[in-house]
C-alpha cells in the first residue's frame, strides 16, 4: 500500500518562538505562511493595489517590532490581522471619522454607472472608505459590531449605520 | 408591516439580530410581498457570495526583500544610536574619570561588545526605553554624587541658571515619558526622550566641569 504522502506540518508556534528571538528565517517562514491572508485583507479593506502592498509591509515590519509582545493569547494569525486592520484603519482614519462617517449624517452619493454592473469584487472596491471597511470586516471576515468599532476606533451604532449603507450601495451596484 | 418598515429591518432580520415579535412579522410580509422577497433574497445571495470571496490573495510581487530590508536598516539605525549614546555616556563618564584622575578608563561605558544584526533578537522599542532610561538614570545618579563631593566654586547666579535649564529639560523627559506610556511604540518620541537625556547629561557634565574648575 503506497504511503499517503503529507508535507511536514509546520510548527507555527516554534517558529514564532525562534522569531522571537531574533531569527529572521523563522519570520520570513512566518510571513510566506501569512501573507496571502494579510494582503488578501489589506486589499479589501483599501480597495487599492498599490495601497494594500504598503499596509501588508508595515504589518510584518510592526509584527517584527512587535514580536516580543505577543503573549499567544489569541493565535499569530489573529494578532497579525489585528495589526493589518490598524495599519490600514490608521491610514483612513481621518477619512474613518470624518462627519459623513456619524449614524446621523448622510453620507455622500458614490458616483458609478448605473447602466454598469459590477461583480461584488469591484462592487466593494468602489464603497466609501468607511462603508467599506466595516462591510469587509463583518460581510466577509465575520467580525461582530463591538470588534469593528474597537479596531476603527469608532461607536458600535456608526459601524451598524456603515454596514446598512455598505449593502445598500452594493446591491444597487450588483443587481440588475 | 410596511414595505418600508420591512425593509429597514433586512439587515438585521438576515444577520438575524431581530427580537421579540418582529422576526415573524417580517417573515410574514415576506411570504405576502414579492417585492420585499426579491430584496431579501437579493441580500442574502450578496452576503453568501460575499463569505465566498477568497481570502488569502498573494501581492503581485514578492513583498519579502522590501520587509526585510527595512529591518536589516531599521537594526542598523538602532545599532548607530546606541553607538551614538554610548558614546555621550562615554563623554560623561570621562569628565568623571578627569577629575578622580585615577579613574581613568576604568569607569568608562563600552560600546556594546556586539553590533546589532537582523539574527539577534529583533530590536523593540518598549525594551530600548527601560534600556536608555536605565543607562540615564545611573549615569546621573553618578554625575551627582560625584558633584556632590566637590567644593562648590559656581556662583549662585550661574549654578541657578543651570538648575533652570535642568529642571526644563527634566520637564521636558517627564512629558516626553508620559506621552510614551500612552505611545510606546513611537519612535519620535523615543528619540526626543533620547536627545533630552542626553542634554541633561550635557548639562550636568557642565556643571561638574565648572565646579571642580576643570573646564
Amino acid at each position: 500500500m503506497a504511503a499517503i504522502m503529507t508535507e511536514p506540518a509546520v510548527d507555527e508556534n516554534a517558529l514564532v518562538t525562534t522569531a522571537q528571538s531574533g531569527c529572521l528565517s523563522s519570520f520570513e517562514t512566518l510571513y510566506r505562511m501569512h501573507s496571502g491572508r494579510v494582503h488578501g485583507l489589506c486589499l479589501r479593506l483599501t480597495g487599492n493595489a498599490a495601497v494594500a502592498e504598503d499596509a501588508t509591509q508595515e504589518t510584518f515590519i510592526r509584527a517584527w517590532q512587535n514580536l516580543g509582545a505577543f503573549r499567544r493569547d489569541s493565535s499569530y494569525g489573529s494578532w497579525l490581522f489585528r495589526i493589518a486592520v490598524n495599519a490600514v484603519a490608521t491610514r483612513y482614519r481621518t477619512e474613518l471619522r470624518r462627519a459623513a462617517w456619524e449614524a446621523n449624517t448622510p453620507a455622500p452619493p458614490v458616483q458609478f454607472d448605473p447602466t454598469l454592473r459590477l461583480d461584488l469584487q469591484e462592487a466593494i472596491s468602489a464603497l466609501p472608505a468607511g462603508a467599506r471597511a466595516v462591510f469587509v470586516l463583518h460581510d466577509v471576515e465575520g467580525y461582530r459590531h463591538d470588534e469593528i468599532a474597537g479596531q476603527l476606533g469608532v461607536a458600535v451604532g456608526t459601524s451598524k449605520a456603515q454596514l446598512h449603507h455598505a449593502r445598500r450601495l452594493l446591491r444597487e451596484m450588483i443587481q440588475p | 408591516m410596511k414595505c418600508e418598515t420591512v425593509q429597514s429591518l433586512l439587515d438585521h432580520y438576515v444577520d438575524g439580530l431581530l427580537i421579540g415579535e418582529e422576526p415573524a412579522l417580517v417573515a410574514r410580509h415576506l411570504a405576502s410581498c414579492p417585492d420585499c422577497a426579491r430584496l431579501a433574497n437579493g441580500l442574502r445571495e450578496m452576503l453568501k457570495k460575499a463569505k465566498a470571496l477568497p481570502r488569502h490573495i498573494e501581492p503581485r510581487r514578492d513583498l519579502w526583500p522590501d520587509i526585510r530590508g527595512q529591518i536589516e536598516n531599521e537594526s542598523k539605525r538602532w545599532h548607530g544610536f546606541r553607538y551614538a549614546r554610548t558614546a555621550v555616556l562615554a563623554i560623561a563618564a570621562a569628565v568623571l574619570a578627569i577629575l578622580a584622575g585615577s579613574l581613568l578608563m576604568r569607569g568608562l561605558p563600552r560600546p556594546a561588545e556586539t553590533p546589532l544584526t537582523v539574527n539577534e533578537a529583533p530590536v523593540r522599542l518598549q525594551q530600548e526605553v527601560l534600556a536608555v532610561e536605565a543607562e540615564y538614570q545611573q549615569a546621573r545618579r553618578e554625575l551627582v554624587a560625584t558633584m556632590d563631593q566637590l567644593p562648590n566654586r559656581l556662583a549662585p547666579e550661574t549654578r541657578t541658571v543651570i538648575d533652570q535649564n535642568l529642571a526644563i529639560i527634566d520637564g521636558a523627559i517627564q512629558e516626553i515619558r508620559t506621552s510614551l506610556e500612552k505611545d510606546p511604540e513611537n519612535v519620535f518620541l523615543f528619540d526626543m526622550l533620547v536627545a533630552e537625556q542626553d542634554r541633561s547629561l550635557q548639562l550636568l557634565g557642565l556643571e561638574e566641569a565648572i565646579t571642580s574648575n576643570t573646564w
